[in-house]
């Protein structure tokens, strides 16, 4: 007999608008162990070397999470019956069986779990290839994680099984309202974050099943995954910058859901070492289809005057200035960053106070940093929330759709759009107000809901049509 | 691009347990085969069954198989199970009520008849069950029907589409296929009935519900329903006969079996309200009550266009739990249902706190009453609510 479990997809890695301490003098400035930071450059910070083909094996077999589904269970869903799709080179044993957002694990009780990895977030199909560190612009989070982890339990055997499944599903019920979205496509993965947060004891990091601070909203405001590719260039993590210190802290907050102990989370940081220093490696794709070199090269001096000051160069010498770039500013959609710099302060203390602060200091800006643009043409949508469709939309905001919806078949990937730099989209009359059943509305991205607004980044709007359109042709060779 | 291993592992679940308690009748009969089967007169089912009950030759219901009518009125041979159910409430002319419930479960027992000589050598066991509750007295009346599909005792088929056991029987003469006359005949010297039904509104796929992920319908079973069928006909009681009407809700489900494993329990609740409006809701939960119970609900509209709600839109919580004399188990049976988003406040009470359906399978098979409030306006409705037993949560877990 066959299941068809739906797996929760609750480890992203790089999208944390949160946390914390020490750090440079001439920057954030702390009160109570909360600090915040001036927009404007963001400094280099130290971070431990590791090895990077090391920290691709790491990253492809190991597990970062330490509890899921019990395999036995797991072979009796339909997705274990199925093919396991694309995959890495590079997965062994039993991971070469699964599907590569999974990752098997052996617990300490000797059951075979099969745990989520950074990849189901963190990696995405582009023109059919697997692209590793491409966010996954097609998860879809608005399904209730619940129903998928509870139905479960009528396939796990008594006992140890019973007792790895239980460990899984608590945790997951007592975040899974902070992790659903209305809106497929969209990461909430930050919100999790903090959720998990509110449950630990940020110096035991003991689990408490009733929250020890005040979670935050059950609506979490939506977040593009960002690329991996650009780790290598940026001084500090997620959007609104506040990512800073040490990396590999961060990044292991995405462990989490079922690292209850400073010692478990140190053996996680070990070897996560190695994984940081891979993805600080990772290149962007190439573009795989046609570019038009002279039309490209007319493009690349639009760049020179309009983009680089806060993008960056690109070529044999690339610069990147690492800038939290005002709200005021650049004008998008200003809650995540008002979120993470107003609201967020018992988190910020948290982190200072745990394992994870140790190295790092989250430190958030009343901003956003303009991202570099390496490999950009494959990451759409647009903007930190995702709420524009194409590149050409994002350079002329009159054409910005206010409701829309990716056209596509189902689960099928749309068409890649080679003009506008971007998936195929519709423009809608209506947003999710109108729609007439959960899964349509589910689909359409409504940009008139609190954090979901395409509105800002009007630097496109004074270009002519040419240079628009040399300037896409640029974006390409990115 | 074609879906490929990460979409699908995605893809919303179907959950084969969450027709569970629909298919309640079912599940009490395969359960029955490797329980103890003490309760059921008669021949027992391990005696009825044969030991090389396989599974391997069945149909498996397809995720894109439409529901189509006439055609899926009838039988479903081809299937492991199948699942006839019908519910509702009759009057007499005299203001006595009755609540009762019918059903008739078929089970095969091998994908092809066996070549065996012996006049047991039917393919299928047929158990049918009938309760009865009369306003004003307390007690459930009961009678049951089981029997291999064997010597022209039981059987069913699509042309006439009809099942029967004995002298128990539901065909569907005629009527346009959306909307079907079926005659419901349940003799013999318990309750007996016989009633003429008339379909109100259109045969309801179950997958149209929206319930648990929306196909919870899919691989595994198929189902649909057709609720506020009217009724008239004859109910006859302790040897005295008198016309009753009343309005029935039929839940026709077919496929494989359920497994029915560890640790999950199921609710199922069925209200016919006031308005010309049906209320489905499943909530799925753990058999210890720890870990977050998972409600989903459909309100069928008077024009059947059905309003879906889930989890985070809904509270459904029982307010009174009844423990079993025979088994010492304990079921919630009373509940309060809310969906904000509708207005809708409902308080869902059992006719009789003992409708425990079987035995041998844990399972809490009511009749019920229900009354609040849908959009300001007071609404009441009567229905069945199904429910598995609660558990002690396991110590040193």
């Amino acid at each position: 007999m066959v299941f068809d479990i739906r797996y929760p997809l609750f480890h992203a890695l790089l999208i944390l608008p949160t946390l914390v301490l020490f750090g440079c003098d001439r920057d954030p400035t702390g009160k109570d162990g909360v600090f915040k930071a001036e927009v404007g450059e963001i400094p280099a910070s130290p971070q431990r070397p590791g090895d990077p083909d090391t920290g691709y094996d790491a990253l492809l077999n190991r597990s970062v999470v330490t509890c899921g589904l019990p395999y036995g269970a797991y072979l009796k869903t339909r997705g274990a019956a199925q093919d396991a799709g694309p995959q890495f080179p590079g997965r062994t044993g039993r991971n070469a069986e699964l599907p590569y957002m999974l990752t098997s694990y052996v617990a300490a009780s000797g059951v075979e779990i099969v745990t989520s990895n950074c990849l189901a977030c963190h990696a995405s199909t582009f023109n059919g290839e697997l692209v590793m560190g491409l966010g996954n612009a097609f998860l879809d989070l608005t399904v209730d994680p619940l129903i998928g982890i509870e139905a479960a339990a009528a396939l796990v055997e008594d006992g140890p099984e019973a007792t790895e499944w239980r460990r899984w599903a608590d945790r997951i019920g007592a975040i899974a309202d902070y992790m659903m979205t209305d809106t497929v496509g969209v990461n909430s993965a930050n919100n999790l974050t903090l959720a998990l947060m509110a449950h630990r004891d940020p110096e035991t990091l003991a689990w408490s099943d009733s929250p020890l601070i005040e979670p935050p909203p059950q609506t979490p405001l939506p977040v593009s995954v960002p690329p991996w590719w650009n780790m290598g260039k940026k001084h500090a993590m997620f959007y609104n910058g506040e990512g800073r210190g040490d990396h590999v802290r961060y990044m292991i907050l995405a462990s989490t859901t079922c690292t209850d102990s400073v010692e478990e989370a140190a053996e996680i940081d070990a070897w996560f070492v190695d994984v940081r220093a891979f993805l600080a490696s990772l290149q962007p794709p190439e573009y795989p289809f046609a570019v038009d070199r002279a039309l490209a090269e007319r493009g690349g001096a639009v760049f020179e005057k309009t983009c680089k000051e806060c993008h960056g160069t690109y070529g044999e010498t690339p610069t990147y200035p690492n800038r939290v770039i005002a709200l005021g500013k650049v004008e998008t959609d200003p809650e995540l960053a008002r979120k993470g710099f107003s609201d967020a302060d018992r988190f910020l203390k948290w982190f200072g106070r745990s394992f994870y602060g140790e190295l790092s200091q989250a430190a958030p800006a009343l901003g956003y940093v303009a991202p570099p643009l390496d490999g950009v043409w494959a990451t759409a949508p647009y903007l930190h929330n995702g709420s524009v469709p194409t590149i050409a939309a994002l350079l002329d905001s009159r054409s910005r759709p206010t409701f829309w919806r990716f056209e596509r078949e189902g689960d099928d990937r749309p068409v890649y759009d080679e003009l506008a730099l971007g998936w195929t989209y519709r423009a809608l009359d209506s947003g999710k107000a109108g729609a007439m059943s959960w899964d349509e509305r589910n689909h359409i991205y409504d940009t008139s809901l609190p954090g979901y607004g395409n509105q800002g980044h009007t630097f496109g709007d004074d270009l002519t049509d040419p240079e628009r359109l040399a300037l896409l042709e640029y974006l390409k060779t990115l | 691009m074609k879906r490929h291993g990460v979409d699908a592992v995605m893809k919303p679940l179907l959950i084969l347990v969450s027709l569970l308690v629909l298919l309640a009748g079912l599940v009490s009969l395969w359960t029955l085969g490797s329980r103890a089967p003490d309760a059921i007169p008669g021949p027992s089912v391990d005696a009825l069954l044969d030991l090389d009950f396989g599974a391997e030759g069945f149909t498996e219901v397809a995720a894109d198989r439409p529901v189509r009518f006439p055609a899926d009125h009838g039988a479903h041979p081809e299937y492991r199970g199948e699942l006839w159910n019908l519910f509702g409430q009759l009057n007499d002319a005299q203001g006595g009520r009755y609540d009762f419930q019918f059903s008739l479960t078929r089970v095969a027992l091998a994908a092809n008849p066996s070549s065996r000589a012996s006049e047991w050598a039917a393919n299928a066991i047929y158990r049918g069950r009938l309760t009865l509750i009369r306003s004003g007295e307390t007690g459930v009346r009961s009678a049951e029907r089981l029997t291999r599909a064997a010597l022209g005792l039981a059987g069913s088929g699509s042309q006439p589409i009809s099942v029967w056991i004995e002298d128990w029987s539901l065909s569907n003469p005629d009527g346009v296929p959306e909307r079907p006359r079926m005659r419901l005949v349940a003799g013999g010297d318990g309750p007996a009935l016989a009633l003429d039904l008339d379909a109100g509104k259109p045969p309801i796929p179950f997958s149209d519900l929206g319930l648990l992920g929306g196909d919870v319908g899919g691989p595994g079973f198929q189902a649909y329903l057709l609720p506020r069928m009217a009724a008239a006909g004859t109910l006859t009681l302790d040897g005295e006969t008198r016309s009753v009407e009343g309005q029935v809700w039929l839940d026709h489900a077919w496929g494989t079996l359920p497994t029915g494993g560890g640790q999950i329990g199921l609710n199922r609740f069925a209200i016919q309200l006031d308005r010309d409006r049906e209320l489905v809701c499943l909530q799925l939960r753990r058999e210890d009550g720890t870990g977050t119970p998972i409600p989903a609900c459909a309100l069928i509209l008077a024009d059947g266009r059905v309003e879906s709600f889930r989890r985070r839109e809904i509270r459904l919580e029982p307010f009174e739990r009844w423990l079993s004399p025979r088994t010492g188990v304990r079921y919630p049976v009373a509940w309060r249902l809310s969906i904000p988003f509708l207005e809708l406040e409902l308080e869902i009470v059992p006719l009789a706190r003992d409708q425990e359906a079987d035995d041998a399978v844990r399972l809490w098979s009511g009749a019920v009453h229900a009354k609040g409030r849908l959009g300001g306006e007071a609404i009441a409705g009567n229905g069945r609510i199904e429910t598995t037993a609660e558990l002690a949560a396991p110590s040193g877990i």
